[in-house]
C-alpha cells in the first residue's frame, strides 16, 4: 500500500516537474511574442502618428502663407506679381486641403474649413485667369481678399495654439474634447465659415452656383403616379411582359416617382419627374448577353430612338463600351449649333439594339431654346486662334458650360501628330476656353 | 490532478491571450456552407474530379458540398469540420483568395474607377444596383462640392469620412456589379441626384448624420444633403 502510494506520488510530481518546465518555457515563447506584437505596433502607430503630425504642421505653414500672401495681393503694384501671387494662394490651398483631410476629426467637423480654404484657392484661380485674359481686379475684389485674408490669418493663428496643445500631449482630436467644448476646442476648424463673405466668382465652387433648377421642366404640369407610370412604360416601349413597380418618391433634386421595371430576368431602375412625367433616369440592371451588334450599329438604335422619344436631332459625342453595354452621349443641336450643356447618355445593349439606359438630369436642366447672337469671329479667325503646334482639320460652332455660364464658342477639331484634340475658342472675344484630348481606345472614344 | 487541472487552465489562458495578440494571422478565410464564389467552384471541382460528389461545381456551399468535404477530410487526416480553412485548402492544393468573390471579367479602365468600385464593393455590396451606383455616385458628388476634398481618393480617404477605409474592408476585391456601378456613376448617372451623405437608419449612432435632409431611400441607406 505504502509503495504504490510512493510510486504514485513521485509519479505526479514528475509530471507536474516536467508540466511546469513547458508552461516556463511557452510563458518565455508568448513573452517574446507579445513584445515582438508589441514593438510591431508601437512602430505602427509611431508610423501612423508622424503622419499626422506632418499633416497638421503642413495645414499651418501653408494657411499661414495664404494668408501672408493674400496680404501682400493687396499692395502688389505689379499684374504679374498679382498673377503668381494669386496662383500660389491656388496652389498653397490645395496643398491645405489635402492635408487638413487627413487629419483624425471626422469629414463634419472640417467641412466649414475645406469650404474656405477650397473657394480661397478657387477665388484665387479665377482672378488669375482673369488678369491673364487682361482683365482688372475690383474693388469687391479687395474687400473679398481682405477679408479672406484676415480669416486665413485667423484661422493659421487658431491652428497654431491646437497645434501647441496637441504638442503638449493633450488630446485635441478626441471627439469628447470636440464635446465637452461645444465645438469650441477646435475653434479654427470648426467654424472659419461663419466669418468671411459670400463669394461670387466664376468657378466652381462659388457660391453663386445654381443648384436646384431644372429649366425644360419649368411650366409643365403635374403628373400623378399612374400618368407617370404609363409614361415610363411608353418610354421603355411598352414591352411585352414588362412591369413596373412603383418603388417611392424622391427629390433628386426635382420632385421623381421612382419605379423598377422587371424584364425578363433584368431589372431598369428609373425616375420620373412629377412636373411632366419626363424620365430622368433608367439604370440597367441586369447581364446584356452577348454583343452582335457593331457600336456604329448601337449609335444608330441610339439616335432613333431618341428621335422617336421626341429629343429630335442629336449630335454624338463620345461613346464607350463596357462589357456587353455601350453608352453613348447625345447633345442636343440648335440650327446647326451643338448644344454641349444639354446632354443626354443612352445606354444600348450591344445584344439587340434595345436602349436599357438613361441619363437625361443634364438634358433637363438646360434644355430650352437658346438666343444664340451671331459670333463675332469668322471660322478663320478662330482657327488663327488655336496652338501654333496643332493642325486645323475642321470646325464647327457649339454653346460649351463653364460654371453658370454658357458660351458660343468655335470648336476647332485639330491634330498634333497622332493625337487629336478639340479646341474651343470663344466665339465673341477669341479666348480660348478649353482644350480636349478625344481618346481613341479599344472601349471606344473619349474627351478629356 | 489538482495541479493538472491548473495547468489546463493557464494553458487555455495562453491560448486565450495569443488569439488576442494575433487577430489577423488567425482570422483566415473560411469556406462553409452559405459560402459562394470562385473558391467555392474551384474546391467543388477538386471533390468532383477525386470522386467525393458528383454533379457540376455551381459556386454554392451547400450541404453536399460540406459533406463531400468532411468525407475528404476524414480520408486526408484532417479534423471532419465540413469546412474549408487553410490546413484543408492547402491539402486540396486549391487557393482561397483574399475577398469573398473574385473578380469576374469585368475591365476597370482607370486607376480612379478601381479604386471607387473598391469603395462600393466595401460599403454597399448587400445592396441593389441601384443602390451600389447611389454610394458611388455620392463619392462624386463630395468631389465636386467645396466642403469636401477635390479628388476621388481624397475623398474616399478623407479621416472619418468611410468606415470600410478604417477597418481594412475597402482592401477586397470588387465583384463586376461594383465595377460597373462604378462606372455608370463615373458616366454621370446619379440615382440620389446630388447627395453627399448616406447611412443606414437601423444602423448608425451617429446623431448628427440625422439632421441632414433626405432626399431619397434606396434599399437599407437613406441619402441626404
Amino acid at each position: 500500500m505504502n509503495t504504490s502510494y510512493y510510486v504514485a506520488s513521485v509519479r505526479s510530481r514528475d509530471w507536474a516537474r516536467v508540466l511546469n518546465v513547458a508552461l516556463a518555457a511557452l510563458l518565455a515563447g508568448v513573452l517574446a511574442f507579445s513584445m515582438a506584437q508589441t514593438a510591431r505596433l508601437n512602430a505602427a502607430e509611431a508610423r501612423l502618428s508622424a503622419v499626422v503630425q506632418k499633416a497638421f504642421y503642413e495645414t499651418c505653414e501653408l494657411t499661414e502663407s495664404m494668408s501672408v500672401n493674400l496680404r501682400k495681393l493687396l499692395v502688389a503694384g505689379e499684374t504679374g506679381q498679382r498673377q503668381a501671387l494669386l496662383n500660389e494662394i491656388a496652389l498653397q490651398a490645395q496643398g491645405a486641403l489635402s492635408n487638413l483631410a487627413l487629419l483624425p476629426l471626422g469629414q463634419e467637423t472640417v467641412s466649414a474649413t475645406l469650404k474656405f480654404i477650397n473657394q480661397a484657392g478657387d477665388f484665387s484661380s479665377a482672378l488669375s485667369v482673369r488678369l491673364a485674359d487682361g482683365g482688372e481686379l475690383t474693388a469687391e475684389d479687395a474687400d473679398a481678399l481682405e477679408a479672406l485674408s484676415q480669416s486665413a490669418a485667423a484661422f493659421s493663428v487658431g491652428m497654431g495654439r491646437l497645434l501647441d496643445r496637441y504638442e503638449r500631449g493633450e488630446a485635441v482630436f478626441d471627439a469628447s474634447d470636440y464635446d465637452a467644448n461645444g465645438g469650441q476646442g477646435l475653434y479654427p476648424l470648426a467654424q472659419t465659415a461663419a466669418d468671411y463673405p459670400v463669394l461670387l466668382y466664376d468657378g466652381p465652387f462659388s457660391d453663386g452656383r445654381s443648384t436646384g433648377s431644372f429649366k425644360a421642366l419649368e411650366g409643365l404640369g403635374q403628373v400623378d403616379e399612374p400618368a407617370a407610370r404609363q409614361a415610363l412604360m411608353a418610354f421603355i416601349g411598352n414591352r411585352q411582359g414588362a412591369e413596373a413597380t412603383f418603388t417611392g418618391e424622391s427629390e433628386i433634386p426635382v420632385d421623381c416617382y421612382e419605379y423598377a421595371v422587371r424584364l425578363g430576368g433584368d431589372t431598369i431602375n428609373a425616375g420620373v419627374t412629377k412636373a411632366g412625367g419626363r424620365v430622368l433616369y433608367m439604370l440597367f440592371d441586369g447581364a446584356a448577353g452577348e454583343a452582335r451588334l457593331s457600336d456604329a450599329q448601337a449609335v444608330d438604335a441610339a439616335r432613333a430612338f431618341l428621335l422617336s422619344r421626341g429629343y429630335g436631332e442629336m449630335e454624338m459625342s463620345y461613346s464607350s463600351r463596357f462589357d456587353s453595354l455601350l453608352t453613348v452621349n447625345f447633345a442636343a443641336v440648335q440650327n446647326g449649333v451643338v448644344l454641349y450643356p444639354d446632354l443626354v447618355k443612352v445606354q444600348v445593349s450591344l445584344a439587340d439594339g434595345s436602349v436599357v439606359g438613361l441619363e437625361a438630369a443634364n438634358y433637363l436642366r438646360n434644355h430650352v431654346p437658346r438666343q444664340l447672337a451671331l459670333p463675332a469671329l469668322t471660322e478663320q479667325d478662330a482657327v488663327a486662334r488655336i496652338g501654333g503646334a496643332l493642325t486645323p482639320v475642321s470646325a464647327r460652332l457649339c454653346v460649351i458650360p463653364e460654371n453658370d455660364a454658357e458660351y458660343l464658342c468655335w470648336e476647332v477639331k485639330a491634330t498634333s501628330g497622332a493625337d487629336t484634340f478639340l479646341a474651343y475658342i470663344d466665339a465673341m472675344c477669341g479666348v480660348e476656353r478649353r482644350l480636349m484630348q478625344v481618346i481613341e481606345g479599344e472601349n471606344g472614344k473619349l474627351v478629356k | 490532478m489538482r495541479a493538472l487541472r491548473r495547468v489546463c487552465a493557464l494553458a487555455l489562458a495562453v491560448v486565450a491571450l495569443l488569439m488576442s495578440l494575433a487577430p489577423g494571422a488567425l482570422a483566415a478565410k473560411v469556406l462553409e456552407v452559405g459560402s459562394s464564389g470562385s473558391d467555392v467552384t474551384a474546391v467543388q471541382k477538386k471533390l468532383i474530379q477525386w470522386g467525393y460528389m458528383s454533379g457540376t461545381a455551381d459556386g454554392r456551399y451547400g450541404e453536399k458540398t460540406r459533406d463531400a468535404v468532411r468525407a475528404f477530410q476524414r480520408k486526408n487526416g484532417l479534423s471532419a469540420d465540413g469546412r474549408v480553412g487553410p490546413a484543408t485548402a492547402a491539402a486540396m492544393g486549391v487557393t482561397l483568395s483574399g475577398g469573398s468573390v473574385a473578380a469576374a471579367s469585368a475591365s476597370i479602365i482607370s486607376a480612379d474607377h478601381r479604386l471607387l468600385a473598391k469603395l462600393v464593393y466595401a460599403e454597399a455590396r448587400g445592396e441593389s444596383y441601384k443602390g451600389q451606383v447611389a454610394v458611388a455616385a455620392v463619392v462624386l458628388n463630395r468631389v465636386s462640392s467645396a466642403s469636401f476634398p477635390n479628388t476621388i481618393s481624397g475623398v474616399v480617404y478623407q479621416a472619418g469620412a468611410f468606415s470600410c477605409v478604417a477597418n481594412g474592408m475597402i482592401n477586397n476585391t470588387p465583384d463586376s456589379t461594383a465595377i460597373r456601378a462604378a462606372l455608370d456613376a463615373l458616366n454621370g448617372w446619379d440615382p440620389t441626384g446630388g447627395c453627399l451623405y448616406y447611412y443606414n437608419p437601423n444602423a448608425t449612432g451617429d446623431q448628427w448624420i440625422r439632421t441632414r435632409t433626405v432626399r431619397t431611400v434606396i434599399g437599407n441607406h437613406s441619402f441626404a444633403v
